[in-house]
């Protein structure tokens, strides 16, 4: 089986973000790793692929993203695909999707494509969806469970009640929740071997897009922080409190 | 020239670093040094990350890197204080069997279906490369007293440094052979734990060494692999306190704008960095083989265990009342530091050693 994992490569997941005068997140020059929910795909595509398939990871970012492939790389990923132009600094949601719908489209004989749920820095969500859309494939999301037999998907998607069960046609995109496994550690050879594996870097003309193709259609116009949870009110008097409980619940049309 | 570790080495440092932020922070390490110890069914997972073989050549199993690689694990092993056996079973137990040429018992400890300790010091308490004949081999059998055996609760393969009449000597003995009691020491460091041994006519093998050059490159690796840790629980014992410097205010400021606090973690930093400099030069002659190896490896423990010492002193000064609270891990550092400090050689008696080598080099 041939697996393609849509990884990202995201600010230290457990440092203190720090916004650009573009009110965007600093993504150069601050140290960074791949996206720990990427790492759950990771390990659903080596699981699926086992010792005949192959793993292909993609990316698109600066200079640094190349850390997210050589991770993937170094945990048993065959080949990784970097997407690096200049022109992609900002890039929204749909122009990420178009750069990697047009790597995935350069995969040739691709069954599947993995991805995590949300990134953990810009928490979309949407990203899967889109590439989807673009490649005219079924979607599948919160993955807890991926199988594949017979040609066909069987996927246990999570729901806020249990789970269901879904199949589907090769090939399709689906998304990889936390829950689906235990990512593995690289092993020391894997981390060796990491370098050596082949990795394309790919500008935006080289997969056949054009400046409009990837300008983004959204701005970032400011920023602000969250307001600071106010104190809440503390009603002392135990008679008093029961009305004002009604009354604040009914206010806030819960009851 | 080039001193800085490559892109791999890096790689194998930050691989190292996430497996002990998740598998042993500091309340696991204190929940398995004040319980039961290190639980050997966790060791497999060490092999099957291919750590335990790292400087074995590929031809014999391992890795195919070297010391240096090794030297930079045991690092970030020491700064999350470790409690498995690797000091033991891969700096020394693995060395030693390789030295002796023990090919089946290396191909079950790189599967990490068997743990070795090695059994140096006797009631003297010294690791020297030529001991004095204490222990006697007679009909394939071996008697004799090892103290500060490291990880001897976990281990199940001993391999015993000892001076017969005819020499310095390595052997195998299994741990629960007929012959072989043991028990563990109440020693400072519960990270650490180290035992005696006591061997009366006990079964074992007789490994061919190269007399006291074998166990020299033993005890150099040994050094080195001390220095390593404790400039990795240095490094993190000083963030530590920088942490709580930072946050932690009197007067209106942070306490670390203090002269009095900033000048002591200065001084703790500028003596670990010194120390990881000699370690570093001191892993590279280790891996190389080359004449100073022995003169830095001396020189890296020495310098290194009484930084580290130092700088769990200045930590724990610098955190005030809860620096001295069972539940603060600074204590723990600053035994595994004293526990280094005193295995091996005391700085002092290392000392002597790089003085006499420098005077009339080798």
């Amino acid at each position: 089986m041939n697996i393609v994992v849509l990884v990202k490569y995201i600010p230290n997941p457990e440092g203190t973000p720090e916004m650009g005068p573009d009110h965007r997140l600093k993504r150069e020059g601050v140290e960074g790793a791949l996206d720990p929910g990427d790492e759950h795909s990771v390990e659903a595509a080596l699981q699926l692929a086992g010792s005949d398939g192959e793993v292909t990871l993609v990316t698109m970012g600066p200079e640094a993203a190349v850390g997210a492939l050589r991770r993937g790389l170094s945990m048993g990923g065959h080949k990784g695909v970097h997407v690096l132009d200049d022109s992609l600094k900002g890039a929204d949601v749909l122009v990420t999707a178009r750069v990697l719908a047009a790597v995935v489209k350069r995969q040739a004989g691709f069954d599947l494509v993995l991805a995590g749920v949300e990134s953990t820095d810009g928490y979309t969500g949407t990203l899967p969806m889109a590439v989807a859309e673009l490649l005219d494939l079924p979607n599948v999301t919160f993955a807890r469970k991926v199988e594949v037999a017979d040609g066909t998907l069987k996927v246990e998607r999570q729901t806020e009640a249990g789970y269901d069960e879904v199949e589907c046609p090769l090939p399709a995109v689906v998304t990889v929740t936390a829950g689906a496994n235990e990512p593995r550690y690289p092993t020391l050879k894997g981390i060796m071997q990491a370098k050596q594996k082949p990795m394309d870097t790919l500008s935006v003309s080289d997969l056949g897009l054009s400046a409009e193709d990837v300008k983004a259609t959204q701005e970032v116009m400011g920023l602000e922080p969250v307001a600071a949870k106010e104190a809440g009110e503390v009603i002392e008097d135990p008679e008093e409190a029961p009305g004002r409980v009604v009354e604040f619940l009914t206010k806030a049309k819960v009851i | 020239m080039d001193f800085a570790f490559s892109e791999e080495q890096e790689m194998l440092r930050a691989s190292a670093r996430e497996l002990m932020n998740d598998r042993y922070p500091p309340e696991r390490v204190a929940a398995i040094a004040d319980g039961g110890g290190f639980d050997r069914e966790e060791w497999p997972a060490i092999a099957g990350l291919g750590w335990i073989g790292i400087s074995v050549p590929e031809e014999q199993g391992g890795a195919g890197l070297g010391f240096l690689e090794e030297l930079v694990i045991v690092e970030e092993l020491g700064r999350a204080l470790y409690p498995g056996p690797f000091l033991s079973t891969v700096v020394l137990g693995l060395e030693a069997l390789r030295l002796g040429r023990a090919e089946e018992l290396i191909s079950d400890i790189l599967s990490g279906k068997r743990i070795a300790t090695v059994g140096w010091a006797g009631e003297d308490g010294r690791f020297d490369v030529d001991p004095a004949p204490k222990v006697s081999w007679d009909d394939e059998r071996l008697s004799g007293v090892k103290l500060f055996v490291p990880d001897i609760g976990v281990s199940d393969l001993l391999v015993i440094v000892g001076g017969t009449a005819q020499g310095a000597g390595l052997w195998t003995v299994d741990r629960d052979a007929e012959g072989v009691t043991w028990r563990e020491l109440p020693t400072v460091d519960g990270t650490r734990r180290q035992g005696e041994v006591t061997l009366r006519e006990a079964r074992a093998t007789a490994l061919h060494i190269d007399g006291p050059a074998s166990l020299e490159r033993l005890r150099d690796r040994a050094l080195a692999a001390l220095a390593a840790e404790a400039v990795g629980l240095g490094s993190r014992a000083i963030e530590l306190a920088l942490d709580h410097t930072r946050t932690r205010e009197q007067f209106g400021k942070p306490i670390g704008a203090f002269q009095a606090v900033a000048h002591q973690l200065a001084q703790a930093f500028l003596e670990v960095e010194t120390a990881r400099s000699l370690c570093y030069w001191a892993g590279w002659a280790v891996a190389e083989g080359t004449p100073e190896a022995s003169t830095a490896a001396a020189a890296a423990k020495a310098r290194a265990a009484e930084a580290a010492v130092a700088a769990c002193e200045r930590a724990i000064q610098t955190h005030g009342g809860i620096g001295f609270t069972w539940e603060h891990p600074l204590h723990r550092y600053y035994k595994r530091a004293l526990g280094i400090a005193a295995t091996f050689g005391w700085g002092d008696s290392l000392r002597a050693r790089v003085a006499a080598d420098l005077l009339d080099p080798p």
